[in-house]
């Protein structure tokens, strides 16, 4: 396999086997402790890849989180995460299949993408739209994601429907009655980044001509994952360019401007924990926002965990795929840093805390007792009702 | 004058595409007992043996529909009859949640199916099928 164009992009060549990434690595720090002969090491993929190897039977090129942590640290700017999708994408290519191992509920999601790909399908996904108020056309778009769907696969872990519909309700109060696309696709995140490419290009295609045939100047999404993929990916790949926006953005923004306004001061004080998206923070760099919105809303004090921001370890799994006993510890490992509730700014990472404390036995019961909840949610109900 | 030499063919027929899952100790032996009592039932029905209609994840039907199938149906033991004790009691719950899934895609309802067949009913297997590829005729294929 040709790794020459692969080395070059990524600056893989420039690496100088410190370990940094390593060190900084999640999964290497889960592995190490579970098992210290194993272990993950970014370092040693790269060293391969210098050589002219790509080993992606040991699980090394599947297994990564690509959460960026490596990147933020390495000293001679390599693009780890760029390597992994890169090699995940060339192995599918010449080798078929490559070795993702998905969830149930993953798989049935990346089926539902590849269905959406294929077919023209005319779906029936509004529902939770209900009373709020949604527009066809105009300005401001909000882009739902999967979060329709994450409600029907995982029906008794999340009801992620309703960060959708906490997010449209405090657009409504701020007088915005946002664009919904009625047959949006899924923003094809997970089959980039497992090295599904064609698949990819096809639902971003089908996303970028519904999007721009509305007159949208602005989108605002939910979803890390949606953020990152429509900012920085789909300019790459489609003919794209809307200026795109995270939600805590757009929240931090109208709480700012005093456009949405809080009930008056609840008397008790109740300490909150933030998990930092890895697309979100790793990736975009969008770390002070969803700070300033809990630290905004009254009754609520912000207390970091022990690794936070650049230095905090994400929610353990990435497109659905490679979930085992180290991904588990690492949601344990966060879970127990945190404080009585959790607050996440991605409806993945909500999924994935929220299925090990549905399904792991072992938990204790404080861990299981953490509230995991969306920034947009603890808004919507923390926010003055307007009429 | 030249007149075509081939006359303009009416358009293909639609012919559906339909998988079915059938599980080894029932219905998959109700199939083998349709064959055996010479009793035809309609060849766009394509079986694929699993060890139980349990076995049955909701992602293997949605990829037949995404790779080109028009109709999934799903058969198993009769409840209480489940070689796994429960396996066909999970696999209707699995059901279930696939039926509001390919609704909110937006797909016929009747596209995917969900039944009951024992290994004494090759009849009832055959008939099944015959049903089941005249509702996909009748749907056309998906698009």
């Amino acid at each position: 396999m040709n790794l020459e164009p692969l080395i070059e992009t990524t600056r893989a060549y420039s690496c100088i086997s410190c370990a940094k990434c390593t060190g900084r690595c999640p999964l290497a720090r889960a592995s190490y402790e579970l098992d210290r002969d194993g272990g993950y090491s970014p370092r040693a993929v790269v060293s391969k890849a210098l050589q002219g190897e790509i080993d992606d039977h040991s699980g090394m090129i599947w297994d990564c989180l690509t959460c960026n942590a490596c990147a933020l640290k390495c000293p001679s700017d390599v693009d780890f995460p760029g390597f992994v999708r890169q090699a995940r994408s060339k192995i599918r290519k010449e080798r078929a299949n490559g070795q993702v191992r998905l969830c149930t509920g993953g798989s049935q999601l990346s089926e539902i993408a590849n269905l959406m790909a294929e077919r023209d399908l005319q779906q029936k996904r509004m529902d939770w739209v209900g009373d709020l108020q949604v527009a066809v056309e105009g300005e401001t778009l909000y882009f739902v994601g999967c979060l329709p769907y994450f409600d029907l696969v995982f029906p008794d872990v999340v009801h992620t429907q309703t960060i959708a519909q906490s997010m449209v309700k405090i657009m409504n109060a701020a007088g915005i009655a946002p664009v919904v696309l009625a047959n949006e696709v899924c923003c094809g995140h997970d089959k980039l980044w497992t090295g599904e490419e064609d698949v990819f290009k096809a639902l971003a295609r089908k996303n970028a001509a519904m999007i721009q045939e509305r007159g949208v100047k602005r989108i605002v999404t939910s979803c890390p994952e949606c953020y990152r993929t429509l900012k920085l990916d789909y300019p790459e790949f489609v003919d794209f360019n809307v200026e795109v926006v995270h939600s805590s953005q757009f929240l931090s923004e109208l709480i700012s401007d005093g456009t949405i306004r809080f009930k008056d001061e609840p008397e008790t004080e109740r300490t909150v924990s933030y998990q930092d998206p890895c697309r979100l923070g790793k990736h975009m760099r969008v770390f002070q926002e969803p700070r300033d919105v809990i630290n905004s809303i009254p009754g609520l004090r912000l207390e970091e965990m022990t690794e936070t921001k650049a230095e905090s370890a994400c929610c353990g799994t990435s497109a659905f795929s490679g979930c085992d006993k180290v991904r588990e510890k690492i949601r344990l490992d966060r879970l127990s840093q945190a404080k009585s509730t959790l607050v996440t700014a991605c409806p993945k990472c909500q999924i994935h805390f929220k299925c090990t404390q549905h399904t792991n036995q072992t938990i204790s019961p404080e861990v299981q007792g953490i509230e995991v909840k969306d920034l947009a949610n603890l808004v919507a109900e923390a926010m003055e009702a307007h009429v | 004058m030249t007149e075509p030499l081939v006359a303009e063919r009416e358009p293909a027929a639609f012919v559906p595409r339909i998988l079915a899952f059938s599980c080894t100790w029932c219905s998959y032996q109700a199939a083998d007992l349709a064959g055996t009592s010479r009793r035809e039932y309609s060849p766009h029905v394509r079986i694929v043996r699993v060890p139980c209609s349990g076995r049955v994840d909701s992602s293997f039907v949605l990829k037949a529909l995404a790779n080109g199938a028009d109709g999934v149906l799903i058969t198993g033991c009769h409840p209480g009859d489940c070689h796994y004790v429960r396996g066909n009691i999970f696999a209707e719950k699995r059901f279930e949640r696939l039926a509001k899934l390919v609704l909110a895609l937006g797909l016929e309802p009747e596209r995917v199916r969900l039944e009951w067949i024992s290994a004494a009913e090759g009849d009832r297997l055959a008939k099944t099928a015959n049903e089941f590829a005249e509702t996909i005729r009748r749907l056309g294929p998906l698009k």
